[in-house]
């Protein structure tokens, strides 16, 4: 499916400038949103840059768009400010990829769409 | 509330039916469950399907299948929650009856997967996830679960082993079911060398594409007493329902699915029943891993130890707690929207003294365990046989 811009544009605080937000209690969401649990209030966050893979997996086929990458890691990382992303996991030797391993966040090219080749882009993770 | 009954249930056989409709396939289920249960008409109908739009750029499932059933204007309401929509069908149906509005309400599930490509089913399977924040990144299902699978795998010491009995058990069960997709064993090793999805499942770790519906009747208890004598009363003794994050990263521990420990705590609590009281179970092993979470979520086993459980046959039909006796979501196949409600047929079929080659002895409670995504969403049903 093809994301039409608005949609891409929502996400770029996020995507490109890693925009969170933490709220009274210290709990960090990311991405930031308009109501939070127990109607709590919350400041912007800017997410840490470096974390720890807490779980990862080697994927052999990836969706469409991303199968010409594969085989590629993916990883859950906990960032040092206790905020927790999805992300890729790339430049490492995917026979070294393991749990606890310190990693930092990149910008990164993500995919690119269509016959057009939209490049779109966001964050993925890099050994430290 | 009124004691509610299960009288009757269809489905067909599932697997890649190109000889089927989205339409047919829900149809063909409904039909054969009223004429199951010997019902002239119904008064209302759910209908769980995760994604009609997507799978077969149709929507309005409600006006779709009453029409094509042949009913309209009888209500329906086609209910989602990604591959948890058969499970909560099922309980928005057993709310309809339990309350006093309807009498005979038609729960059905189904989902047409094959009419489109393998990437295309990706991609609309992965819309159960996060699509901008793990989708967008690079996960797929297999993935998600594979994450899980590993933490679980790092934590409790389960091993690749374990995961893969589960598979070989759900196949010799689903061997022994004529509707399965799959109806065929498989060996440890097969399993074990089967292709690498995603590291560390493999390809007989995950449940298949399958196309398919299911469909049950539902009355309250008095009716099935007075009306619909031909079989063993088996009743809903409990139902619960319970949601987690949507994004597998927010939650505090990958190993524990949350929603499942809620609604079933929630179903126990109403049947006034505990996991020992439990003679088995349909769980939604959408991947191997999966089964060993629930089977712990659903306090069957002791945290870290479903893994184990499934090793030493604890889980088989000849074992202590008898998991999936149809052959799961792994050899049954797994038409998402409809397997919650296989899984309730395959409960009433084994309460009924109906389930075949694969028939326990004697069971009289048994509980169905339907879950959407990687856990956001999850419905637990026990039913049990009276008298």
């Amino acid at each position: 499916m093809k994301i039409r811009s608005p949609r891409y544009a929502r996400e770029i605080p996020q995507r490109y400038r890693y925009e969170a937000a933490k709220t009274a209690s210290g709990k960090i969401f990311f991405p930031p949103r308009l109501v939070y649990p127990g109607g709590e209030t919350a400041k912007p966050h800017m997410l840490a840059q470096t974390g720890k893979v807490l779980t990862w997996t080697i994927l052999t086929t990836g969706p469409a768009e991303y199968a010409d990458l594969a085989p590629y890691a993916m990883a859950i990382v906990e960032l040092d400010d206790g905020a927790r992303i999805t992300a890729m996991l790339v430049d490492v030797d995917l026979a070294n990829v393991k749990t606890g391993m310190r990693v930092r966040i990149e910008f990164r090219k993500i995919r690119s769409e269509g016959h057009e080749g939209l490049l779109c882009y966001g964050y993925k993770v890099v050994p430290e | 509330m009124r004691d509610v009954a299960v009288i009757g249930v269809g489905l067909q056989k599932w697997g890649e039916r190109w000889d089927r409709s989205l339409r047919d396939l829900f149809a063909e289920a409904a039909h054969n469950a009223i004429n199951d249960a010997g019902v002239d008409h119904i008064d209302s109908m759910y209908i769980g399907c995760m994604s009609g739009g997507l799978f077969t750029a149709q929507e309005h499932l409600a006006s779709l299948m009453a029409d094509y059933l042949g009913v309209t204007p009888c209500a329906a309401t086609r209910v989602e929650s990604a591959c948890a929509s058969g499970g909560l069908a099922m309980r928005m149906g057993w709310m309809e009856v339990a309350s006093g509005l309807s009498d005979i309400v038609l729960v059905g599930g189904v989902e047409k997967m094959t009419d489109v490509t393998g990437d295309e089913a990706t991609f609309a399977l992965a819309t159960a996830a996060d699509t901008e924040y793990e989708g967008y990144q690079g996960v797929t299902f297999p993935a998600l679960y594979a994450m899980m699978a590993r933490a679980h795998m790092e934590k409790y010491g389960t091993t690749i082993e374990q995961l893969s009995h589960v598979s070989v058990k759900n196949h010799a069960n689903g061997a022994l079911n004529p509707d399965a997709q799959y109806p065929f064993t498989v060996t440890l090793e097969t399993v074990m060398n089967s292709t690498m999805v995603s590291d560390p499942l493999r390809l007989l770790h995950c449940s298949p594409i399958t196309d398919g519906g299911a469909a049950v009747i539902l009355v309250p208890a008095e009716l099935a007493k007075s009306k619909f004598k031909k079989r063993p009363l088996v009743t809903v003794a409990g139902s619960g329902h319970a949601t987690d994050t949507i994004a597998l990263h927010s939650r505090e521990d990958f190993t524990w699915l949350k929603a499942t420990e809620i609604a079933v705590k929630k179903a126990y609590a109403m049947a006034g029943v505990g996991p020992k009281d439990i003679d088995f179970a349909e769980v939604h092993d959408c991947f191997s891993i999966a089964e060993i979470m629930v089977t712990e979520a659903l306090g069957f086993f002791d945290k870290g130890k479903g893994g184990p459980a499934a090793e030493n046959g604890l889980t088989a039909r000849t074992g202590s707690k008898p998991i999936n006796t149809s052959g799961g979501l792994k050899s049954k196949g797994h038409p998402v929207g409809a397997t919650g409600v296989a899984q309730i047929i395959e409960i009433a079929r084994q309460l009924w003294g109906e389930a075949g080659k694969r028939q326990l002895k004697d069971p009289r409670r048994g509980l169905a365990q339907n879950m959407g995504g990687s856990g956001g969403s999850t419905l637990v049903h026990i039913l049990e046989r009276k008298g």
